[in-house]
């Protein structure tokens, strides 16, 4: 069992290559989250601020690192990046992103944790854990 | 027995009749009079306000100032009704009396007396503390509500956890242990057998009001292998699916419509796509289940993805996917385990057949289908998968949708047959099978039934090719593993839970609502409402019932049935004919006329109304597109017990099907020829 394998990507762009790294047939795990500004090192995006540590958190517990899947951390921009209508992020039929930090499955559209949601320890396990 | 919830006699603890008959509070002059609802409209405009139409209130009306206790005469003695509840909700053990009482007296001591029998042998480790029993007074009126509120009649009634018990009768009937059990500490408040409407709906509340609550859900597969995930039938298997294909069959009408509107459609045959639906549909159920997932968990319910069963009175053992057993111990225990489609006992018909529970998410598309049953369930899939373009035939034993108003139900056949669908009477005794079903086809079977000769009365078996065959001949109560028997909770011959309101008559702290509550609509919202109130009702010492009276409700055939409070042989039944006056019509949906749609001839609808009671409606029924939209709406004015007039007061909306109900001056009488719709 190779359980979870983590990657970062730094945009739309760097996304779609990771996805196509990993290749089909994968359990793929997206964070979508503001990108950190350099000197303070801490993103624009206060949800995500608060999201990023309870997903790190999640990520090494056992019963979630032991799972097989792959997890994407993607880095959406800045702000005026992240709030331009045709940013890939939000016109991907496949993403559609409305908001950050979101969590999502890849491929399965029902599946989506929001802003606030991810600052749920319990709800971000299930999201991992549940198979169902 | 359920018609009025808001059944009160607390000066100032109802909130909901206080508001609606808050002019009594501003209106001191009647204080003291029995109010009546005519009164109450007295400086209403002569045609009356809603209000004119409201049943009159079966207490007396409050006075402006609240009398301080002490000034107060013998009746109004006591702890106020909303007060005494909530007291009775906190305390271990509270029994509510009148006081002044020798035989109440004698009652309560012998309350105390059988439980200072429960108290552990002095060298008991921990043992059982037997709380002291809080008397909560209360007056004549306050009781004869929470009489009402409880369907309890003993008294001095006792209160246990906030569960009402009964009588002394009530109390001597319970085992001992279980008394003495009862009184122990468990780990939950609450535990939910059943993630489905009711079972999500309350959990989530108690979880509101503070309470510890696991909710446990488990979907043991169809015998077709079908499982699915959390939410219960109504999201799964039921009103979601269908109403999404009811919707999908419509479509191809409106593609059909849109010529006649001057769209231009590509040459060649429109065809539908079972799989791209099925997927479509699917898609929007797993978003459903995954948000359930997450409210439960950010309302903190402990969710267990595991079939439940009593083990004791106060135990669950909790069975997961690899067979890993839980225990779980609670003070409460809901029951909300719904139903699941019922087989006939034949061979072959487990194998060879499908349900509803299979039909959302059959791999294959259905082809040439047979509907067996007469149910709402059986002609709603009949009608979608035929609009979908598909050969379907119904085949049923008696009469349609039984329960519901015939002369309503022989209008759905009629326009079901003209619309394309086939009936067969009968009832399939074989199925052969000629050719296995793959994931990727349907199979190939053969139907038998005995078919009678009209003339000869001669039965000859018969026979038919279908390639699925949908059984949909009722729905049964998923009760038998729960451990009902082993704790001893009652049920009824349909193996729902009787219950006192919605408390087991039995177990006074199980509970059961929804589908498996006997005698009461199986309604998503029925039982969203139940759970709700209940969960009120028995954590913070509500007074508040679920009324399950003239609850509206749609079967959404192709051409919709929308109903609310009775139907003509139920009216005819309790009324009498003679006191029955029905008005009707036939009309004809503007956006049917264009395409000369074939829909148009069977637009129907009815008024059922009291001749002595000023033609107070009583029933609602119409036969449309969107019936439900418009059911919903009208539901109200049956609520607030409507009449006739007020339908008449009220101006329509142009040009819609549901302004028919304006202007309704037919008188339906018997041996009437059929009605013709006219233009406007």
């Amino acid at each position: 069992m190779p359980g979870l394998q983590h990657y970062t990507a730094q945009g739309y762009e760097a996304y779609k290559q990771t996805l196509e790294t990993i290749g089909k047939g994968k359990r793929v795990v997206a964070l979508f989250t503001g990108s950190k500004n350099l000197s303070t090192g801490q993103s624009w995006c206060p949800d995500c601020v608060v999201a990023e540590p309870i997903v790190d958190q999640v990520i090494q517990d056992t019963v979630v690192a032991a799972i097989d899947v792959h997890f994407i951390t993607v880095f959406v921009g800045n702000r005026e990046v992240w709030r331009d209508p045709a940013v890939g992020f939000r016109t991907d039929p496949s993403l559609k992103l409305t908001c950050i930090p979101t969590l999502l499955e890849v491929g399965n559209k029902a599946k989506r944790l929001l802003e606030g949601q991810i600052a749920n320890k319990n709800l971000v396990k299930d999201f991992f854990v549940d198979e169902d | 027995m359920f018609a009025t919830s808001s059944w009160d006699s607390d000066l100032y603890g109802m909130k909901s009749l206080t508001d609606l008959f808050g002019c009594f509070k501003r209106n001191p002059r009647r204080g003291d009079e029995p109010a009546s609802a005519n009164q109450s409209t007295s400086d209403s405009p002569p045609m009356g306000a809603v209000a004119s139409g409201m049943p009159p209130p079966k207490r007396r009306a409050p006075t402006e100032t609240k009398t301080p206790p002490g000034e107060r005469n013998v009746d109004d003695t006591g702890v106020p009704l909303k007060e005494a509840l909530k007291q009775a909700n906190d305390a271990k053990i509270a029994v509510f009396c009148s006081g002044n009482d020798e035989e109440e007296e004698k009652q309560i001591s012998e309350i105390e007396a059988i439980l200072k029998t429960l108290k552990d042998p002095p060298e008991t480790e921990k043992p059982l503390e037997i709380p002291e029993v809080q008397r909560i007074q209360v007056n004549s009126s306050s009781k004869k509500a929470i009489q009402y509120l409880t369907l309890h009649d003993s008294w001095p009634l006792i209160y246990i956890k906030g569960n009402a018990v009964g009588g002394l009768k009530e109390l001597k009937a319970l085992k001992q242990d279980y008394l003495k059990e009862w009184l122990r500490d468990h780990t939950y408040d609450l535990i939910v057998i059943g993630g489905g409407s009711g079972g999500l709906a309350a959990a989530r509340e108690a979880a509101r009001l503070g309470k510890k609550v696991a909710c446990l859900d488990f979907v043991k597969p169809s015998p077709q292998g079908t499982t699915w995930g959390l939410g219960g039938t109504c999201v799964n298997v039921g009103c979601i699916p269908k109403k999404l294909m009811h919707q999908a069959s419509l479509l191809g009408h409106s593609i059909h419509d849109a010529k006649k509107f001057g769209w231009k459609l590509p040459e060649g045959k429109i065809e539908h796509q079972w799989g791209h639906m099925r997927d479509s549909i699917q898609d929007h159920i797993a978003s459903l289940n995954w948000g359930y997932r997450v409210q439960l968990r950010e309302k903190t319910v402990t969710y267990i993805n595991s079939y439940g069963e009593f083990t004791g009175p106060f135990e669950i053992s909790a069975t997961n996917k690899k067979k890993k057993v839980e225990k779980l111990t609670a003070d409460r225990f809901l029951i909300a385990t719904g139903l699941r489609p019922k087989y006939p006992d034949y061979p072959g018909v487990k194998e060879y057949t499908i349900t509803s529970d299979d039909l959302f998410q059959l791999p294959y598309s259905p082809g040439k289908t047979l509907c067996v049953g007469a149910s709402y369930v059986s002609l709603e899939c009949a009608g979608f998968l035929h609009g979908l373009g598909f050969d379907v035939t119904v085949m049923v034993r008696s009469i349609l949708l039984r329960g519901f108003d015939q002369d309503m139900a022989e209008r759905i056949r009629k326009h079901m047959i003209a619309y394309g669908l086939k009936f067969e009477s009968g009832v399939p005794t074989r199925i052969e099978q000629i050719e296995e079903k793959t994931d990727e086809k349907a199979g190939r079977y053969r139907v038998f039934w005995p078919k009678k000769n009209e003339e000869t009365g001669e039965e000859t078996e018969v026979s038919e090719e279908y390639n699925t065959i949908l059984y949909a001949i009722g729905r049964e109560a998923v009760t038998d593993d729960v451990g009902l028997d082993s704790i001893g909770v009652e049920r009824a011959k349909s193996k729902k839970v009787i219950g006192r309101r919605e408390q087991s008559t039995t177990i006074p702290w199980v509970y059961a609502i929804g589908d498996v509550l006997e005698g009461t609509p199986e309604l998503t919202p029925v039982a969203i409402q139940a759970g709700r109130v209940l969960m009120r009702r028995i954590f913070e010492g509500a007074n508040e019932l679920t009324e399950y009276e003239q609850i509206p409700t749609t079967v959404f055939t192709p051409l919709e049935y929308g109903c609310c409070g009775l139907a003509e042989e139920d009216a005819i039944k309790k009324y009498g004919k003679e006191n029955i006056i029905i008005y009707h019509n036939v009309f004809n949906p503007l956006e049917y006329t264009i395409p000369e749609r074939m829909d148009k001839d069977h637009c129907y609808l009815k008024l059922i109304c009291l001749r002595n009671e000023e033609e107070k409606v009583v029933g609602f029924h119409i036969l449309t597109p969107n019936a439900g939209e418009v059911t919903q709406g009208f539901g109200i004015a049956l609520k607030l017990a409507a009449k006739k007039a007020d339908f008449d007061r009220l101006i329509g909306i142009h040009p819609t099907v549901a302004e028919s109900f304006t202007t309704l001056t037919l008188e339906k009488k018997d041996g009437d020829e059929e009605l013709q719709a006219s233009g406007c």
